[in-house]
């Protein structure tokens, strides 16, 4: 059960809510009220009323309406109502106008004060104040809580009040009769509901009356209330302190006094870091506390983890990680205009070296310092973390008394233990490399030498249509890589049938790739491969796979460009029965001669609360029985988000980051440990399922060497067209066979095809209704067997049938099995008797020959 | 989405909703404030005047943080966008 107090915004949103909620009740109960009022009314029939109302509406309109309020319109339409439960005259309606009168108000009063009635309810339509003071409602209920909406919401409908007793006097010029009125009015009020007022923001209560009159009378103008001026001085004052001393969207620390002046550190997608220090200048035995802040000007919410055991440190060029603590402490988002600051950073504690391992030391003399920090963007499986390094902050350290045998002060924390050396650790050079130059963009996380594209599959699936995968491409290549072509490979795990290859459409934000793998662009996309691109008959064979392990892989102007990612389709899988850590691998970077390693975690539950994002990230890493320490971490897929009781795929590059370091080349046994949990152990092998197409010397695509069909042929259809579209079957076993699909050109090939004899069919497509069998082919490994399928109906045979009353049999099934002269081949057909119970039946044979000695009619007698 | 992905939700919901009321809290104490003194001022024109003086103040105040935001976005810095949206 989640704890509400953790959720403080949560709460207040919460209580914000239920006023909202208690003050629209309350402003609807009030419309409510009025409209029965009106219900329950019905039209003023007296002469006498219409024709005061009358001459009020055709009056002269006071010079303050027509100065102050050009807009408003004759009025037209008023319908004048008298009501029993109505308290006292009253317009209202926005687009139906209406004066609500009192019943039997007008029979108690004058002509005189009947027409100042009207006028003072015909100059309330006028002004729209219905329109006004509803809004004025409306926005006193959003703002409820706000202590000087109130007064002012009251202002506003006094002083609405105020002008149309104004245009009242402006008109008789009779200020004591109309008092008068309004006192006796006063005088005759029940009780009205507070709703009402609510509603239409009228002041309908005796006091308002008595206060109206008493300022005609004396001719002052309506003021707040002493108390009330009073209250809402205090209440500003109130206001101002609270908005004063909490500044939103920031955590003060506890340095919020001056620091030395920082800039903050070049944006990444918007998010910069400043590195800050209430002094640059310490003393040799005082241990260096630094500051450092984040904020998101960007526009997406950023998971990133704010504490120095996630941050890096660079000192004068050499870049440390903390080496502890951080799979126990959960990422914290931060939004757009947000920012989190006073980070500690303190110059202590477990730094290593990325290259090698070392602790901190601090010499005297001055530093220079950066921090970097890691978000990742949680939206989807296609973003990157993004890594942000921050200003050069310089600090220095006061000569002090020398240590007695030596120079180096090495600050609090464990000693460092020996290491073995890492001779291949030529990538974390790389990362140093490029976290030394800070780019306005993210940090490129694998490596590329030439076009480059990472799949990430999401495995295991339970059919086709589940299969995403996600992509990123590169191309570092100074002048741009234009993209002749891309297909997309898909194989059998066993690696006898390729499945498919047909042009995929690379395209990033509706545009094609092509247009825009500029030099230094990374894209990112994802989906079904080549879905948009797909023919029918492709999509068809694609939807037709069988349970089974498969490769995919991208192939760019006919060289492979992308790793080869491997996805199960098992029908039966069910992601809660999964165990909560699995690993597996996929072929990795040219050259790296380590696959990538793939850790498919589920996402925290109730029971889990700290499998979180940043502790599958950097698990630990056991190959052949011995930990490997992390000095650096790649990852090459997306980091998360590993979002509850969801699965998640972590793809990280062991090749060079470890100690010892996993050696290249070789096959592994791999586990990881995540907290408690521990995945299985994998064999890691650094084979390339689809061949070798990347010379490890240069590191440059090789182009794949033209594969050998086995088979091949061209299959002509009934009507002498190429079959296209036509499925061509080997049947090598029972369980054993392979489907291929001609072409537009009705060609057909079938590759890595192993040595056997093997039956064939070919049919237009699952619903065929002909079918040409080949009955004995044999193949050969290496050779490659040209087969042209004729179904080209040359010769046919037609009949009727008829029933045994002699009546033409209409819609029967005939079906016939023929043979070719040679014995090889069969074709077997099928036609609907029509109308007249004819039926037609062509075949590629000169000759028939029924198949077993039976009839060729199964349905009816021949004719 | 269970309940802590919900709640976590609500909070980020939350944190902007308070942000904004907040925010429209102490600008529109500022805004009511100088109402006020701009009524006393004019308390001896026409009831009016003040009518519509009190009225812009009352519909512009749930508005401010939004007239605000734009001003203080306005000509600020923007970070560019490395990452296509997908």
């Amino acid at each position: 059960m989640p704890n509400p107090w953790k959720y403080p915004w949560a709460l207040c949103l919460a209580s914000y809510a239920v006023g909202l909620t208690l003050l629209f009740a309350w402003f609807v109960a009030g419309r409510l009220r009025i409209r029965q009022w009106i219900r329950s009314a019905r039209p003023a029939m007296g002469e006498r009323v219409l024709s005061v109302f009358r001459s009020a509406l055709e009056g002269t309109q006071p010079a303050s309406h027509r100065a102050l309020l050009p807009f408003l319109s004759p009025l037209s339409g008023v319908e004048v109502l008298e009501g029993p439960g109505v308290p006292a005259p009253v317009s209202t309606g926005i687009l139906h106008p209406r004066v609500l009168l009192p019943i039997g108000l007008a029979d108690r009063l004058s002509d005189e004060e009947l027409r100042a009635v009207a006028l003072h309810e015909i100059a309330h339509l006028r002004r729209r104040d219905s329109l006004v003071l509803t809004l004025a409602a409306l926005v006193r209920a959003v703002l409820f809580f706000h202590p000087l909406v109130w007064p002012a919401a009251r202002q506003i409908s006094a002083l609405a009040e105020q002008c149309a007793d104004d245009a009242v006097l402006e008109t008789t010029g009779q200020a004591v009769p109309y008092a008068r009125l309004l006192a006796r009015l006063a005088e005759e009020l029940p009780h009205c509901p507070l709703s009402a007022e609510m509603a239409t923001g009228l002041l309908l209560g005796k006091s308002a009356f008595l206060r109206r009159v008493e300022a005609i009378l004396s001719g002052r103008r309506l003021s707040l209330s002493r108390l009330a001026l009073a209250g809402t001085l205090i209440a500003v004052l109130v206001s101002l302190v609270i908005a004063l001393a909490v500044p939103l969207g920031e955590k003060k620390g506890p340095n919020s006094a001056p620091s030395e002046k920082a800039e903050w550190g070049k944006p990444v997608e918007g998010v910069q870091v400043r590195l800050r220090a209430m002094k640059t200048k310490w003393q040799s035995d005082e241990r260096p506390e630094l500051w450092a802040d984040i904020r998101n000007d960007g526009k997406r919410e950023l998971p990133v983890a704010a504490t120095q055991n996630h941050c890096d440190l660079e000192m004068d060029g050499v870049w440390f990680r903390w080496a502890k603590g951080k799979s126990d402490e959960a990422s914290s988002t931060l939004s757009p205009d947000r920012e989190y600051d006073s980070i500690l950073v303190e110059l202590g504690g477990d730094w290593r070296s990325i290259d090698n391992n070392e602790g901190l030391k601090i010499n005297e003399g001055k530093h220079k310092l950066r921090v970097a920090f890691v978000a990742s963007p949680e939206n989807n499986l296609t973003t990157q973390p993004i890594r942000i390094i921050s200003n050069s902050f310089e600090i220095e350290i006061a000569a002090g008394p020398p240590p007695s045998n030596q120079q180096s002060r090495p600050v609090e924390g464990p000693q460092t233990e020996p290491t073995p050396p890492n001779a291949s650790d030529s990538k974390s050079g790389d990362l140093e490399k490029r976290t030394a130059e800070p780019k306005d963009k993210p940090e490129a996380l694998f490596p590329e030498p030439a076009v480059w594209i990472t799949l990430f599959p999401s495995t295991p699936i339970r059919s086709l249509k589940e299969y995403r995968h996600t992509y990123r491409a590169r191309s570092p290549a100074p002048e741009g890589i234009k993209i002749e072509s891309c297909e997309f490979e898909l194989r059998s795990g066993d690696g006898l049938r390729r499945i498919a290859r047909f042009p995929y459409a690379l395209a990033v934000g509706g545009g094609p790739l092509r247009d825009l793998l500029a030099p230094g662009k990374v894209f990112k996309s994802q989906g079904m491969g080549g879905s948009d691109a797909l023919t029918e008959s492709e999509q068809r064979r694609i939807g037709s796979l069988a349970d089974g392990d498969y490769l995919v892989a991208l192939i760019v102007n006919g060289v492979r460009c992308s790793n080869v990612a491997a996805f199960t389709v098992d029908s039966k899988f069910d992601p809660s029965r999964e165990p909560t850590l699995k690993l597996f691998s996929l072929s990795g970077a040219p050259g790296a001669g380590l696959p990538y390693l793939g850790i498919r975690a589920i996402g925290p539950t109730p029971q889990d609360p700290k499998l979180t994002n940043m502790a599958v990230a950097f698990p630990e890493i056991f190959a052949d029985g011995v930990k490997r320490e992390r000095q650096s971490m790649t990852w090459v897929g997306p980091v998360g988000p590993l979002q509850p009781g969801k699965i998640c795929t972590f793809i990280l590059d062991i090749a060079s980051n470890f100690a010892p370091a996993i050696e290249p080349g070789k096959a592994h046994e791999v586990y990881v440990k995540v907290g408690k949990y521990q995945s299985e152990p994998i064999t890691i092998s650094p084979g390339d399922p689809l061949g070798k197409t990347w010379d490890d010397k240069t590191l440059s695509p090789v182009a794949s060497p033209p594969s050998i069909p086995s088979l091949r042929g061209k299959v002509t259809g009934p009507d002498g067209e190429p079959a296209s579209g036509y499925d061509v079957t080997l049947f090598m076993a029972p369980d054993k066979r392979f489907k291929e699909q001609c072409n537009h050109e009705g060609l057909y090939e079938f590759f890595n095809i192993p040595s056997a004899k093997c039956g064939l069919s070919c049919s237009p497509n699952a619903q065929g209704r002909s079918r040409l069998r080949v009955l004995e082919l044999q193949i050969e490994k290496g050779t490659t067997r040209t087969l042209d399928l004729d179904m080209q109906s040359r010769y046919s045979i037609s009949g009727c049938v008829t029933n045994s009353d002699g009546k033409p049999a209409a819609g029967k099934d005939v079906r016939a099995n023929w043979k070719s002269l040679e014995g090889d081949r069969e074709w077997e057909n099928a036609a609907i008797t029509d109308a007249d119970g004819c039926y037609l039946l062509g075949s590629p044979f000169p000759v028939a020959a029924w198949n077993s000695g039976q009839s060729p009619f199964s349905a009816a007698q021949s004719a | 989405m269970n309940a802590f992905a919900w709640l976590d939700a609500l909070d980020r919901l939350g944190f902007a909703a308070m942000r904004y009321l907040l925010s429209a809290l102490w600008q529109s104490s500022l805004l009511f404030v100088a109402t006020f003194a701009l009524a006393w001022f004019l308390r001896k024109r026409r009831a009016s005047v003040r009518y519509l003086i009190w009225v812009a103040a009352l519909l512009v105040a749930p508005l401010l943080p939004v007239l605000t935001s734009g001003v203080r976005h306005a000509g600020a810095p923007q970070a560019p966008v490395s990452v296509l949206p997908t």
